[in-house]
């Protein structure tokens, strides 16, 4: 009765990350891209019933829901060779073929209208697992169909399951360049809002820092998107590495995320990996002491998430969860915390206790990488705020403006008036005013102060 | 541990007798003699020089010297390292005063004076109290006479109540294995005085000897020798009787015709030695050949009669020359000359024996020291060579059987490795300690041979492994198996034994290892029991959450049973081989009552613990709860119950743990929904919420502590001796060290940091279950029946989502009414900030126990506790703005009372 939890791929975005996580997963568990367990991982000690289910005795399926509104993605993935490793019956394309058109909206109503036939997948998908614990959402917030059609997935799902949990993983726009798409602040915003209320876990990836880690990190020149979606890979891997190694701890995903988040809205979760490689560089890390991972996880720069400088000032660490994975001695990892604490490298909120909590994980025995230790952050960070207040920013921009917002008024949503719009940019208000709350010490009397005044 | 008692009670008992002041503190002494304990053996000093040195400055060293062969004789331990002592104590003079002084004092307080603690034998009665004695001598003379009386009666018992005895501690020993007895007409009372060859007396029918008056000087002489041989060879003759009115077991003395020639007289005097010797030496063979004095007494008996058998051929040929005219007596003595010393010495030996009671390893050991005693005078000591190599062959043959075979084949209690037959393997699945390995086979001190001393361990654990071996149904063949012989000089029994020794330690732990897999049952055991695989755990308190919330009589144990199996089948466990040896036992008792009952033995508290009634306690599931796991031999030698009990302990505590924070996450589940709410407008629901972050915070890094910083590292350490282990005891000793270690570490063996942690974990509970009250009052926000889990009635209709929507839709709106009805409540309010201030004010409690406690006493690892718990110093910024923290909140006791009686277990789904 394992604890299952059920994929969910939407947007261009979405499936190109999914692509690589099944592949990354297929490689550690030893399973061929047609979902045959290979010869040598017959008697691995590992659990791949949690996201994978088993059609024969050596065939494994993932348990992921391809969703998409333009073929095109979906189409690439079904011509690789990891094409029949799906579920035909779980790749759900919009009949239309024509996309979102990178509109939330659209992508919103297209929900709306095909949501009976999405959730008979899901259903299914559910009543196939014995104790299924919840959903992971991989999309990204500025196109049309991973915001749009994902916002709405979020509400219905919630709503249809209100006690699973879940998590979504979230690709963020870059904002440091020009964006071909124009609306991309709106369906942010309005994709933002559902995150905040519908999702019980997100995991920001800013394509912003993503780039900047593969540029100067990793120094590739024009990182492709191939490359980046390696990194969202990597990371998705090894954040649900406990569960598919189990150890002590931290075997189900509430175990990991429940003490992350202590008051619900709270749960934008950035993420850290060490040591990064790539399939061109050298590995520029050698030294892979379990004090250089974490303390390396600590350095902003190895952050997921591009918050500017406001990080060092007043924000603080609500709380940390470090995965770290390979043949460890739990000594080392004791010492490391020690060293971090006596020379205060990380900044905790005063209002309660929080400490770097870490779950050690086996590595996956098939493949094989040149560092002994690897690392993964999941922290609870105020500065996230940074990246909010910049969409926010934005997004202000071009509502002054009233621009480009012909197509969104082409659908019933914002028919009438753009209250939708507006509602949203409260909501994330509130969720930045509560992180920047979250650094005091009086954050838990903070909303009579608010209520009051 | 013991050890440290015992002398730190030897010493302050020596403190006090000694009469000195409190300047010196036992403990101190204690701790300098245990710190500058060296493996060094004590008896090994040269007890010969020694002897000696007391001996010259004794005023009575004719006693001293015979007290010191008689206690050497009964083979008393210590001895040796005793007269070291008091040579010691001679030579210092300064220390000799001071003695003498004590003495002196003690002895006018109570005029005991060989209570002196340095006394105890021979020297100090005679060398200490003319030195400083203020008796009269009467008195002393008294005293002396009293002694000896005393020691005379102990050392000379009749030789029947001797035998009695020893019959009697054979009984005891070995119910149903008695002697053959002999018939009545050869011992005791009803035996025949003429079977034997010795002196047969008949104290009635005493005849006086024939006077010689009228007779020349050549024919006295022929009768004397006539006399002498039929004197010699155990019978009395005309002119020379044995002295009437003699014990029949003490030495004959005779009666020379005093009328005889002076020459003839004097040389007959020469002769008659042997003869006594001789009455000595036949009455100890025929004593000792019965069944009860043992194998090695027979043994010796063999090899004297061996002696004697040559000593009567050659009687016989000397009473053939008699017969022929040409045996002088003066040839008789010439001839018979080396014979005396012969006699003697086996005379010496019987007498030795006799009076020290010596059976077994103890005449080893006499005969041996002989051996070096005789150094220089060749004939004794072959002689004395002669006898040991005999008398030691059947030792030999048994301590061959046991470390070549592992058994043992001892009917007469002798040999140094004592069977307890009546500790069985199968006790060790049922008794809580390890007494089968510890006490099945002993050493019996008293039995060592002084030369087999320094190896009798090796001797005791070489059979024991071999012992086990055999006990696994597997025949023994020791293939570098040969005769050990002793040999005085040449020490190669003790390299055969050594040998022997590594070829079964080798053999038991390879047994162990690899064929029953020592190491992965551990793994195994480790691995459900330490919740090393804590998928297993985790489909496990799925599957039985219902059961665990039952009372312990309603649950049937089958299913429980059943779904353990599930649980092991459907998880990672499933690889596990030895999966199907886990089982399910539910027990009458917590683990806080089990632990506390434990710790309260011999304190203060253990009555009101006793008081308790075990049946008051209404048991969940949960709380009786606990893994039980088949061990087989011999296996069970490492995993006993004992330390399988350990192994409980620690699970149920995790277990327990793991509960909490199940429990906790629930009701985290259960709140997530309130994101769609502003909250800090509700300011105590934020509250509320961080609090249970706290016990979240509180329950998941104790739980890492316990894992990965205790139990974890001590696996390991486990793991890398266990590798290098060279013996099964080192086995039993990592295992040992490494479950006392984790209990320690996880706070189980402390009572106060125990209860403190038991409050806390209550505590949680009882705020989760405040928590999911609040959450029913609410109503709705977790909706209590949706679609999803109608699995069975099979996927929803359209018709269903529909109307299911618009009932959440419904739903969402009245939840959200209670919800801010519920969130102005300033009850609430109240509530959730007791529960904080009693959550910290215990929390903190622990802290400072635990630091006090790990400043103190030194338990480093007891540290990281404060480290885990209160990474960011929270708690201890908290600590400086409220110093009066109050442990015994009442307020506490109310809060759990309050809640504590609901479900333990909410449900969750």
């Amino acid at each position: 009765m394992p604890r299952e939890i059920v994929t969910l791929q939407i947007g261009q975005c979405g499936n190109q990350i999914g692509f690589e996580y099944w592949k990354q997963l297929c490689l550690e568990h030893g399973i061929r891209s047609d979902g045959i367990l290979q010869e040598f991982a017959t008697d691995g000690t590992d659990r791949k019933d949690v996201f994978f289910y088993q059609a024969d005795d050596d065939h494994y399926i993932p348990r992921a829901v391809l969703i998409d509104l333009e073929p095109r993605v979906v189409n690439s993935i079904k011509n690789s060779e990891y094409a029949n490793l799906y579920n035909p019956e779980n790749i759900y394309l919009s009949e239309h073929g024509g996309g979102a058109g990178n509109n939330w909206a659209a992508g919103f109503h297209a929900g709306e209208k095909i949501h009976e036939e999405l959730f008979d997948i899901i259903d299914r998908e559910a009543d196939g697992s014995d104790n299924l614990e919840g959903f992971m959402l991989c999309h990204s917030t500025a196109g049309g169909t991973g915001s749009g059609l994902g916002s709405y997935m979020l509400e219905r799902l919630n709503d249809r399951y209100p006690k699973k949990l879940i998590q979504t993983y979230s690709v963020f726009p870059n904002q440091d360049e020009v964006s071909d798409v124009v609306v991309q602040p709106y369906n942010t915003m309005l994709t933002l809002k559902r995150l905040t209320l519908h999702a019980d876990a997100t995991v920001v990836l800013d394509n912003t820092a993503l780039n900047n880690i593969a540029t100067e990190r990793l120094h590739i020149q024009n990182p492709s998107f191939s490359q980046i979606n390696k990194m969202v890979s990597t990371i998705m891997s090894a954040s649900t590495a406990t569960l598919r190694y189990p150890g002590y701890m931290n075997n189900d995903l509430i175990g990991l995320v429940a003490s992350l988040i202590p008051t619900p809205r709270l749960h934008f979760l950035m993420t850290g990996y060490t040591p990064l490689v790539t399939d061109q560089a050298l590995p520029s890390v050698r030294k892979t002491t379990v004090l250089d991972v974490m303390r390396r996880l600590l350095q902003p720069k190895n952050m997921m998430v591009y918050t500017g400088r406001e990080r060092i000032n007043e924000h603080c660490y609500i709380s940390i969860l470090n995965i770290i994975q390979g043949e460890i001695d739990p000594t080392q990892v004791h010492k490391s915390l020690q060293r971090i604490r006596e020379r205060k490298l990380a900044q905790f909120i005063p209002w309660g206790p929080a400490s770097i909590q870490v779950a050690l994980s086996r590595k996956s025995p098939y493949v094989s990488l040149p560092h002994r230790v690897s690392g993964l952050m999941l922290a609870n960070h105020t500065s996230i705020s940074a990246l909010f207040a910049r969409a926010s920013r934005q997004f202000d921009k071009l509502r002054k403006r009233e621009a480009f917002l012909e197509q969104f008024r082409k659908e019933d949503m914002f028919k009438e008036n753009l209250d939708e719009m507006d509602a949203s940019r409260e909501i994330v208000q509130q969720l930045i005013d509560e992180y920047q709350a979250a650094t005091k010490v009086d954050y838990l009397t903070w909303g009579e102060k608010v209520s009051g005044t | 541990m013991s050890d440290e008692f015992r002398v730190h009670h030897c010493t302050s008992q020596l403190l006090n007798l000694l009469g000195t002041d409190s300047s010196v503190s036992a403990a101190d002494i204690t701790d300098h003699l245990l710190q500058n304990k060296t493996p060094f053996k004590t008896t090994q000093v040269n007890t010969h020089s020694a002897v000696l040195h007391i001996s010259e400055r004794a005023a009575k060293p004719q006693e001293f010297i015979h007290k010191y062969e008689e206690l050497k004789a009964k083979n008393v331990r210590d001895l040796d390292s005793l007269l070291f002592l008091l040579s010691k104590v001679i030579e210092d003079t300064a220390l000799h005063e001071l003695l003498t002084k004590v003495a002196r004092k003690r002895g006018d307080a109570i005029k005991m004076i060989p209570q002196l603690p340095p006394s105890g034998m021979g020297s100090s009665l005679v060398s200490l109290p003319p030195s400083g004695s203020k008796l009269s001598p009467e008195e002393l003379i008294k005293l002396r006479n009293t002694i000896e009386k005393a020691t005379q009666s102990s050392s000379y018992p009749s030789v029947d109540a001797y035998r009695k005895s020893l019959l009697e501690k054979n009984r005891t020993r070995n119910p149903q294995n008695t002697f053959p007895t002999l018939p009545p007409w050869l011992h005791g009372t009803m035996r025949k005085p003429n079977l034997s060859y010795n002196f047969v007396i008949k104290p009635r029918t005493q005849h006086l000897t024939i006077p010689l008056t009228n007779i020349s000087v050549q024919r006295q002489e022929q009768n004397v020798v006539k006399d002498l041989l039929a004197i010699l060879s155990g019978v009395e003759g005309h002119h020379i009787l044995v002295h009437p009115g003699e014990e029949t077991n003490a030495q004959k003395r005779f009666i020379i015709e005093p009328t005889m020639d002076v020459s003839l007289a004097e040389m007959s005097n020469m002769i008659l030695p042997i003869a006594s010797s001789y009455s000595t030496v036949i009455s100890f063979i025929e004593e000792k050949s019965s069944f009860e004095y043992g194998q090695v007494n027979h043994a010796l008996c063999f090899a004297m009669k061996n002696i004697i058998r040559e000593y009567q051929i050659n009687l016989a040929q000397l009473d053939d020359q008699f017969r022929h005219g040409d045996l002088p007596l003066q040839r008789l003595v010439f001839l018979l000359q080396p014979v005396v010393q012969q006699m003697d010495i086996l005379a010496s030996v019987a007498t030795a024996i006799d009076l020290g009671h010596c059976t077994g390893g103890a005449i080893l050991s006499l005969l041996h020291n002989r051996i070096s005693a005789s150094v220089g005078d060749k004939a004794a000591e072959q002689l004395y060579v002669y006898l040991t190599q005999l008398a030691s062959i059947p030792y030999m043959e048994m301590l061959e059987k046991w470390i070549y075979k592992g058994e043992t084949m001892d009917p007469y209690g002798e040999f140094l490795v004592e069977e307890k037959e009546k500790i069985s393997k199968e006790q060790l699945l049922e008794d809580y300690n390890d007494q089968y390995w510890e006490s099945r086979y002993t050493l019996c001190r008293d039995r060592i041979p002084v030369y087999l001393e320094q190896v009798a361990e090796k001797i005791l654990s070489t059979g024991k492994y071999l012992n086990v071996v055999h006990e696994c149904g597997r025949t023994v063949s020791y293939p570098g198996a040969r005769e050990i012989i002793y040999s005085h000089n040449r020490r190669e029994y003790v390299q055969q034994i050594e040998q022997a020794h590594s070829y079964a330690s080798k053999l038991l732990l390879d047994l162990l290892m690899q064929e029953y897999n020592l190491e992965a049952r551990l793994k195994s055991v480790k691995s459900y029991f330490l919740l090393n695989e804590g998928d297993f755990l985790l489909h496990f308190m799925d599957l039985t959450e219902k059961e665990m919330r039952m009372p312990m009589q309603d649950i049937i144990p089958n299913r429980l049973e059943a779904l353990l199996e599930l649980a092991l089948r459907t998880s990672l466990a499933d690889h596990d081989v030895y999966k199907d040896d886990l089982k399910i036992v539910l027990l009458n008792y917590d683990l806080i009552t089990q632990l506390v009952r434990i710790l309260s033995i011999d304190t203060v508290e253990e009555q009101v613990v006793k008081s308790l009634d075990p049946t008051e306690l209404n048991l969940t599931g949960l709380e009786s709860f606990a893994l039980d796991y088949t061990v087989r031999w011999p296996l069970s030698l490492v995993i006993s119950r004992k330390s399988l009990t350990k192994y409980q302990m620690l699970f149920r505590h995790l277990f327990y743990c793991k509960h909490v924070e199940r429990h906790l996450s629930t009701i985290w589940m259960k709140f997530k929904s309130l994101k769609m709410h502003v909250l800090h407008s509700k300011p105590w629901f934020l509250k509320a919420l961080t609090v249970m972050q706290k016990m979240l915070h509180f329950i998941q890094n104790f739980e890492y502590y316990m894992m990965f910083e205790v139990l974890e590292p001590n696996w390991l350490t486990m793991e890398k001796n266990l590798n290098s282990a060279s013996n099964v005891d080192d086995v039993l000793d990592f295992h040992a060290d490494f479950l006392k270690q984790c209990l320690q570490d996880c706070l189980l063996t402390n009572t106060e940091l125990l209860r403190m942690l038991s409050k806390l974990l209550m505590l949680c509970i009882s705020y989760a279950n405040y928590m999911q009250d609040l959450c029913r009052q609410v109503g709705g926000f977790a909706v209590s029946d949706s679609l999803e889990h109608s699995t069975l009635a099979g996927p929803p209709t359209a018709q269903e989502k529909r109307h299911e929507s618009g009932r959440i839709a419904t739903i969402t709106k009245e939840t959200t009414l209670h919800f801010d009805d519920l969130a102005s409540s300033p009850e609430h309010l109240g509530l959730v900030q007791n529960y904080e201030v009693t959550f910290t004010n215990c929390l903190m409690s622990l802290l400072n126990r635990v630091a006090f406690i790990s400043r103190e006493q030194g338990q480093h690892c007891l540290f990281n506790i404060m480290h885990k718990l209160d990474y960011n110093g929270f708690y201890q910024s908290h600590m400086k703005d409220s110093e009066d923290v109050q442990e015994n909140d009442p307020s506490l006791v109310n809060l759990i009372k309050q809640h504590h009686k609901m479900p333990v277990y909410p449900s969750v789904f």
